[in-house]
């Protein structure tokens, strides 16, 4: 909308930065959202939304180190929040429905990691998805790097418990 | 084949099949163009977005409108609600133009927005660092009950709480077992009602403001979706395959109503009104907001995009009162946010008389921080500016005056995190929590030796320069064993506990812990 106020080189250089974030990003951000929630349709409107407020802030946002990292915990907290407001969809996120439902092929590993607290699946994701260091996936998520340690590692001995493994440590 | 590897490759097959339709960026940057003007288009008009015994929708989404059932409506019964009763009216919402009050109770803390006869607006903050509010109700006498989305020490998470008229500090009301969940419905006649969500079941209980003679209203339920209280009516729906709502007493006491035994859609909230009955039911062709009343009729329905439903009582905000309003997510606190987004919530607060410096939360008040008395820096035989600079970072430090040192850190543009925080007294107070206390191991590390780093800055405490064996055994006088420990394991990478450097001309360049 603006014309020859002299923003337009501003603006036209936040969309241009944010387009390439957006293009690069997004399938990511979804699937570990969608691999967290273990729902595609919640994922999907996660990480729109999420695009959405990066956009918003993208100023501030574009100087992170980890930009999709920010974008992915917003996504998080939207669905989380959604998810706790909906009671429904709280029953439903144990039992989801099965056209939304984000399985894996191995069911007693796919059982094991839906049985994990949403906080240590998201740690999960993003160290063995998407490979982040662990202080990335502490910058994503807020918490200290020692937190994701310690979550990594009960999540990683919950599993092992689940699935009959003997600690391989 | 190890378990993580098993895991890394599920993870990878299974994204690979989850695709997602192609997104344009463009439409991420027109709905927060929208959200923005909207917000500005509203503050400056000088308007304040009520509700006269209609259902604002909250957390509407991009392209939405705000939609009320119109009473004049023909009344039908509710026998086929998955479909949205033709030519849904579109109905502006009443508005109070003058001499209001929006209060904001957002991340960035309570702000006053004053909003003028002449649409001019007004900003008061206090207690920029209490934690997000995630559920607030006015308590009818001038107070607040509320709850954080993360709650501060020393509440345990989930805590209700509240701030009494008059009061600067919140009491706690009711606090969840351990893996339980407390989800606030609404509060009447001194009483707040919450859900309780603990091993598969949800029970509705009722408790007085001062935490005694707490109720049972509703026994343990696994089947409870959405509950809402007007009055001393208390509105549920429970059912999963067959959605049943019921009204009660707030004593407990089943009440005669309108609903059929097993409703004909799924219903996603319900909000109650006096007579009227709100409700968020999917249809089959979207999400509709219907309007009932508790009798049963049907007063029309119209096309939705939220997915939480609340209703205000107008009659006080007619005269002149005051709303509060909590941001969601990441939001402007000094905007007045009529429209809400996300994670938010937002109660009528019909005169609120909390002390204009109360807290919410985490107030500094709260920070384990004394002041120490220790003696004075000796000198280090520094350039003058460097030796300057560091007594009066000890003196901050020693003071606990955190809000002078988060001047000085910002002034000298240091750094202090290597995440995004933008705030040095948040970070802080976040290490604090966990106990870390920069301030105080700020004091120590200064009584250690300096040593210059690879770009001449001054180091303290040395090791973090040198890495040498030497410095690392002179941090155990610095360090409890615990903490020496915990560094010296991983001394390959060098010292990443906190560190400061101030350069030659006497510019703090870093006081940060980790790496």
């Amino acid at each position: 909308m603006a014309t020859d106020t002299g923003e337009i080189p501003v603006v036209r250089m936040q969309e241009s930065s944010f387009e390439a974030f957006y293009r690069s990003n997004r399938q990511h951000i979804f699937r570990a959202l969608a691999l967290t929630l273990g729902n595609r349709d919640l994922a999907a409107e996660a990480v729109d939304e999420a695009m959405t407020r990066t956009y918003q802030h993208w100023r501030t946002v574009s100087g992170f180190d980890n930009q999709a990292g920010w974008t992915y915990r917003v996504g998080l907290n939207w669905a989380r929040s959604r998810l706790r407001k909906r009671k429904r969809e709280v029953l439903a996120d144990q039992v989801p429905e099965r056209s939304t439902e984000v399985s894996f092929t191995d069911p007693d590993l796919d059982r094991a990691v839906k049985a994990l607290p949403l906080d240590a699946r998201a740690v999960v994701v993003l160290r063995h998805y998407l490979d982040w260091s662990t202080d990335d996936v502490a910058r994503a998520l807020g918490i200290r790097p020692g937190t994701v340690k310690s979550r990594l590692h009960r999540a990683m001995a919950e599993l092992r418990q689940q699935l009959g493994m003997k600690d391989e440590a | 084949m190890r378990l993580e590897d098993r895991i890394r490759n599920e993870l990878h097959d299974t994204a690979e099949r989850l695709a997602l339709d192609p997104g344009e960026y463009r439409r991420a940057i027109e709905t927060a163009r929208r959200r923005r003007q909207r917000r500005i288009i509203k503050a400056l008009s000088g308007m304040i977005v009520v509700a006269g015994l209609v259902v604002i929708v909250l957390a509407l989404r991009p392209g939405s409108e705000v939609v009320v059932s119109p009473s004049t409506t023909t009344p039908t019964t509710p026998t086929t609600p998955t479909t949205a009763a033709p030519g849904p009216t579109t109905t502006a919402l009443p508005v109070v133009t003058v001499g209001a009050a929006v209060v904001t109770a957002g991340p960035r803390g309570i702000s006053w927005t004053v909003l003028g006869t002449d649409g001019a607006t007004g900003v008061l903050e206090s207690d920029p660092y209490y934690e997000a509010i995630s559920w607030v109700e006015s308590d009818g006498e001038g107070g607040l009950v509320f709850t954080h989305e993360v709650s501060p020490l020393p509440w345990d998470q989930g805590t209700l709480l509240w701030l009494p008229a008059g009061a600067v500090a919140p009491q706690p009301v009711a606090a969840p077992p351990p893996q339980g969940l407390i989800m606030p419905i609404g509060v009447s006649n001194g009483r707040v009602y919450y859900r309780l969500d603990s091993q598969g079941t949800s029970t509705v209980i009722g408790v007085d403001l001062d935490g005694q003679n707490q109720e049972i209203v509703l026994p343990a339920t696994s089947e409870l979706i959405a509950a809402s209280l007007s009055g001393s009516v208390l509105a549920v729906v429970r059912g999963i395959d067959c959605a049943e709502i019921d009204l009660f007493a707030t004593d407990g006491q089943q009440m005669p109503d309108g609903f059929p035994d097993c409703y004909p859609a799924s219903i996603n909230d319900l909000a109650l009104s006096g007579d009227s009955l709100y409700v968020l039911e999917d249809g089959a062709d979207g999400r509709v907001l219907r309007h009932l009343t508790t009798s049963g009729q049907d007063l029309g329905a119209s096309p939705v995009d939220g997915w939480q439903i609340e209703v205000l009582d107008s009659e006080t905000v007619a005269v002149g009162g005051t709303t509060i309003a909590v941001g969601a997510f990441g939001g402007d606190s000094f905007v007045p946010q009529t429209e809400i987004e996300g994670s938010s919530t937002f109660a009528l607060v019909p005169e609120l008389r909390v002390d204009p410096a109360a807290s919410l939360g985490s107030g500094l008040g709260e920070i384990p921080c004394t002041p120490l008395d220790l003696p004075a820096l000796a000198s280090q035989g520094l350039p003058e500016a460097v030796e300057a600079k560091r007594q009066q970072i000890f003196e901050l430090a020693s003071g606990c005056e955190m809000g002078r040192l988060a001047e000085l850190v910002l002034e000298d543009n240091a750094a202090f995190t290597f995440g995004g925080e933008e705030d040095p007294v948040r970070t802080w107070i976040a290490s604090a929590r966990y106990g870390f206390d920069v301030l105080a191991m700020s004091t120590r590390i200064l009584n250690s030796d300096p040593a210059p780093d690879g770009a001449g800055v001054y180091s303290w405490p040395a090791v973090h320069a040198t890495n040498s064996e030497e410095d690392w055994q002179a941090l155990s006088g610095i360090l409890s064993a615990a903490e020496f420990e915990q560094y010296y394991q991983f001394r390959e990478s060098g010292y990443l506990g906190l560190r400061l450097g101030i350069d030659p001309d006497g510019r703090l360049v870093y006081l940060i812990a980790g790496d």
